[in-house]
């Protein structure tokens, strides 16, 4: 129980505001729970296709397969591979910074690695969610964006860092 | 809209998956098995995320975030958000429906930008695991330039679908 409290801090803190304004306000209270519901059975299905092409691209885009893909990647053109796979990878922070620190320790580039941390911003699956909340418009803009600064930023960090 | 993109996203990821089967059939099999527990593990937050957009929604004025984040403040609201976004952070899932409620409370749309880029660009909770990783100057660089970077992509953002820079 207390484990469990603690890995689900926040949901807690949720249930708890609502358990108070329910009291405190339970017309109003009662709109949000059922706003927040209607937006969860909305989201569900584009939801359930992150989960699962996030899982599809763990498995064929792994750690090693990224690895021998940028091994021996130089120039500009290694930058913006290296920004194009940022965007393809999944998983957490815990996961990924070792491997970019190993491609690191292996001889890669910073411009590459530094294009490919930018670029990890941009995280493909979850873009139809992200449209879903705001818009194609919106996201298409934001992602052509972060990948050109991707690409900036990798070689500003070069520059700066050498 | 977001019934095709559903859709579409829906028809994506089962032709991944017929290749995946067709490919490596236990491959195929543990990415199911994975997904469907991320589903689980992603869900109670999720919704608990959905529920507090609900919250906001119902009971935080528009003029309360107006006047904070609206048009009124210039580049103080900008600054504002990128500063918010960096040090909260947080699960990608959370960070657009926040931003969407922004944009509905009344912050403008390179403000919401900011906001959603610094909290996904810049890591100021993981940075002391970034560091142990990459070394103080390297981390210290990349967040400077990706602090930079959000705002400067928001403000983009902005001036590209709404013709106003703030």
């Amino acid at each position: 129980m207390k484990n469990l409290l603690k890995s689900h801090t926040f949901e807690f803190t949720v249930a708890a505001t609502y358990g108070v304004l329910f009291v405190l306000y339970p017309q109003k209270t009662f709109i949000a729970l059922k706003d927040g519901t209607i937006l969860l059975l909305r989201m569900l299905p584009i939801f359930l296709c992150v989960v699962f092409f996030s899982s599809f691209i763990a498995l064929f885009l792994s750690p090693k397969t990224i690895q021998k893909y940028m091994g021996k990647q130089t120039g500009i053109k290694g930058v913006v591979l290296g920004a194009v796979l940022g965007t393809f990878i999944v998983g957490p922070l815990w996961v990924l910074f070792p491997l970019f620190g190993t491609l690191l320790k292996k001889g890669a580039r910073i411009s590459v690695v530094g294009a490919m941390i930018g670029a990890f911003a941009i995280k493909t699956p979850w873009i139809p969610y992200a449209a879903g909340f705001l818009g194609w418009p919106f996201i298409t803009v934001t992602v052509i964006l972060t990948l050109g600064y991707a690409v900036v930023e990798g070689f500003l960090m070069e520059k700066l860092l050498k | 809209m977001n019934v095709w993109g559903a859709v579409i996203y829906g028809i994506v990821v089962v032709a991944s998956y017929i290749y995946a089967f067709k490919k490596d059939k236990e491959k195929g099999k543990k990415g199911l098995q994975k997904g469907w527990k991320q589903f689980l593990k992603q869900l109670p937050f999720v919704f608990s995320i959905f529920l507090l957009i609900g919250l906001f929604d119902v009971f935080i004025p528009k003029s309360v975030v107006v006047s904070v984040l609206g048009r009124g403040r210039g580049f103080l609201a900008i600054l504002n958000a990128a500063l918010v976004g960096s040090v909260v952070g947080g699960p990608v899932s959370s960070v657009y429906p926040l931003g969407a409620v922004l944009l509905k409370k009344g912050a403008t749309l390179a403000v919401a930008a900011v906001f959603m880029n610094a909290w996904i660009m810049v890591g100021f909770i993981s940075m002391p695991f970034e560091i142990s990783i990459f070394g103080k100057k390297f981390v210290f660089v990349r967040n400077v330039l990706a602090f930079i970077g959000a705002i400067i992509i928001g403000i983009l953002t902005g001036l590209i679908l709404t013709g106003s820079a703030i």
